[in-house]
């Protein structure tokens, strides 16, 4: 697999997973990525440049680290330019001027293996009018700065001691109605599902549990996931949006795709996330 | 790993007291009715027992049951989170303050401060209701007859429990510029038909076909049973407040036809199914149907000024709640409470261990007997009130009330089951 800067550490991984150790070995900042929350924080948002970035190396350390396990290196662009949004202190007080700073660690929960982004999204939703909040994180979490600055807000990462000071205030336009992030599953259209389907690489079990009455759909498609290969996708044709099914795929971190044809009639497929 | 709460499903512990409560009132008013025959059978039928028995079972059995079931099934049907489970508890606290409260009102001949003290309670529990509802139902596009039909019950059940606290008013001081029946026949059409029918009608467009299988059916009879029955409850209102009798015989005429309309969607749901079995909790629900066209029959009979030896007006709302709302309720309860139950207890397990299916919670011969013991009962009552017959009244009950007294066993079982394996 051809990588440079611009690709994204879900890529790699899924590629090999050897790349876990690979990048965790660079310096301790990346040993983070050997636990399975942070990564799946982390690796499906960001690049490898971002990620060099975050556990401050170069990128070309780690693109050569990767080479040394067997990537072969995309010559063309790897030399890419990452915008740097560590700015000085001055833009940190005018980014600060006239604000109540709120301040919020988020590394205790990342200590304990937990997902910041719920506790970041409280805190985000009582935040008032002038006021800021400061993230305190030990790597600059670009994945939760993107979500954020789709919504509306406005954002500023500063190090100081090795401690990343992510700020965030509401923006100039206010905050968006954007959905308050992308669902753990992806609606899609009968066409994109069945170039998905036609396009998937490995083997596909087909089970149709239109014709089963609760909870009896529930109980075929998490025996059918529990035993799922790595490679392979499930089909699912149903009757309606499995609402008591999501939650499970949702903390089994499955992929899940869902169209809905007509009423009564829902495609889903289910394939697990190599990440 | 970016949570985002796709568990819409409420916990079960907001939601199961609502069944057990209605569990017990239902045998609770089975026994009541049993001891006080007379008040019954006797034509003069707005006296105390009987509006105690209606308070108990409109709202310890039906109101209650439908609560619990609408918090269960909001979620499944419009693919919400409900609104908030503190309103969920809080309802449930007021709903059975204000039904013991305002029976022990009627019962105690009718005391006015204690009828109006509940009718507040109860208020506060509908406006509470309707919050949840609605804020939870939201914009969703989903089922929209479903939303619909369950969107405007609860708009009747507003104006249901405004109309019966008016009257509790008037029982402390009379303020009614008219006579107060007008208003009681008001309050308990609003409530029969303005919440429990459209009410059913909404959740059981989606359930119904949803157990027997059928995919794709026709929704245009329910909406028209909608602008009918709508049509029929506000003419009946404004012929009552205002005494011109045309509009009630309209009312009538449309309201028998929306039922007719509903009852032929069900129809075809039940015979274009795929699935020719049905479950004694399917079959249950099945048989109530049919005592629908008893209802019609019976208020067309009444419009038409047909005198029986019982009052057909009050005959027809008997076969509405015992034979219809009563009897669909309790073949559902065994489609909805056993899941919520198994959900809680073994979805956690389900694809990693053998679990127990939801029907295995409880006894599946005490449904068959329930089901037997509760047809041939509420068909014999039925017969005892038409026939004025005390051993046919004495009967009937006691049938009705072994049915009670089988579901709440397998509703305690349900309730109280345990983790087993198999």
């Amino acid at each position: 697999m051809k990588i440079n800067g611009n690709t994204k550490v879900s890529k790699v991984i899924k590629e090999n997973k050897e790349a876990i150790e690979a990048i965790a070995s660079l310096n301790p900042h990346f040993t983070k990525l050997r636990n399975p929350v942070l990564r799946r924080l982390l690796a499906p948002r960001v690049t490898l440049a971002e990620a060099a970035k975050i556990g401050k190396c170069e990128v070309q350390e780690m693109l050569d680290k990767l080479v040394s396990i067997g990537f072969e290196l995309d010559n063309e662009n790897n030399t890419m330019d990452v915008p740097s949004p560590l700015s000085e202190n001055k833009a940190k007080d005018s980014f600060l001027d006239g604000q109540k700073v709120i301040t919020l660690d988020v590394r205790p929960f990342l200590a304990k293996g937990e997902d910041p982004f719920n506790i970041l999204q409280k805190a985000l939703v009582k935040l008032q009018k002038s006021e800021v909040l400061e993230v305190l994180i030990d790597f600059e979490p670009i994945p939760l700065i993107r979500i954020q600055e789709k919504r509306g807000f406005v954002t500023l990462s500063v190090v100081e001691d090795g401690l990343y000071h992510t700020y965030f205030k509401a923006g100039e336009s206010g905050k968006e109605e954007v959905p308050i992030t992308e669902d753990p599953y992806k609606t899609v259209s009968e066409e994109e599902y069945n170039e998905l389907i036609e396009a998937y690489p490995g083997e596909m079990i087909t089970i149709d549990v239109r014709d089963l009455e609760m909870p009896e759909p529930l109980i075929r498609i998490l025996e059918a996931i529990e035993n799922l290969e790595e490679n392979t996708g499930l089909k699912i044709f149903h009757k309606r949006i499995p609402q008591h099914l999501l939650p499970e795929l949702e903390s089994k971190n499955l992929n899940t795709v869902i169209c809905p044809i007509t009423e009564g009639n829902v495609m889903l497929f289910i394939t697990k996330r190599n990440v | 790993m970016f949570s985002q709460g796709t568990n819409n499903a409420p916990s079960p512990k907001s939601v199961i007291p609502f069944f057990v409560l209605s569990a017990i009132s239902w045998l609770f008013a089975m026994v009541f009715i049993a001891f006080h025959p007379n008040a019954i059978l006797n034509s003069v039928y707005f006296n105390e027992v009987m509006l105690t028995i209606t308070h108990v079972l409109v709202l310890g059995f039906v109101t209650s049951v439908i609560f619990g079931a609408l918090f269960q099934l909001l979620p499944v049907i419009f693919l919400q989170k409900i609104y908030s489970e503190k309103l969920t508890k809080a309802i449930f606290y007021l709903l059975i303050a204000g039904t013991v409260g305002l029976s022990l009102s009627f019962y105690m001949g009718s005391n006015s401060y204690g009828l109006v003290s509940s009718g507040i309670i109860l208020n506060i529990a509908v406006i509470l209701f309707i919050v949840n509802v609605w804020k939870t139902i939201g914009k969703s596009k989903e089922n929209k007859v479903a939303n619909l039909f369950i969107k405007t019950s609860v708009v009747w059940l507003a104006l249901t429990a405004i109309a019966g606290l008016l009257l509790a008013i008037n029982f402390l001081t009379p303020f009614l510029p008219f006579v107060h029946l007008e208003l009681l026949e008001i309050h308990a059409h609003f409530g029969i038909i303005g919440w429990f029918i459209f009410l059913i009608i909404g959740v059981s467009s989606v359930l119904i076909p949803m157990f027997l299988l059928v995919h794709k059916l026709e929704k245009k009879p329910l909406y028209i049973a909608y602008f009918m029955l709508s049509a029929a409850l506000v003419l009946g209102g404004i012929s009552k407040l205002t005494g011109v009798s045309t509009l009630m015989y309209i009312g009538f005429a449309l309201g028998s036809l929306g039922i007719i309309y509903y009852l032929n969607y069900i129809y075809v749901a039940y015979k274009t199914r795929p699935r020719k079995f049905l479950d004694y909790g399917l079959k249950k629900t099945m048989i109530a149907f049919p005592t629908l066209i008893l209802v019609v029959i019976s208020s067309i009979l009444f419009i038409a000024g047909f005198k029986t030896n019982f009052n057909l007006s009050a005959f027809y709302i008997i076969v509405l709640i015992i034979g219809f709302v009563a009897t669909l309720i309790l073949g559902q309860f065994y489609k909805t409470l056993p899941f919520i139950v198994w959900l809680k207890i073994y979805k956690p397990f389900v694809g990693k261990e053998k679990t127990l299916l939801p029907k295995d919670l409880y006894n599946y011969n005490i449904l068959k007997y329930q089901f037997y013991s509760h047809v041939s009962g509420f068909i014999l009552f039925f017969c005892s009130l038409l026939l004025n017959l005390i051993s046919l009244f004495y009967i009937g009950i006691g049938l009705l009330m072994v049915g009670a007294v089988l579901f709440l066993i397998n509703v305690t079982q349900i309730v109280l089951h345990k983790k087993q394996t198999l």
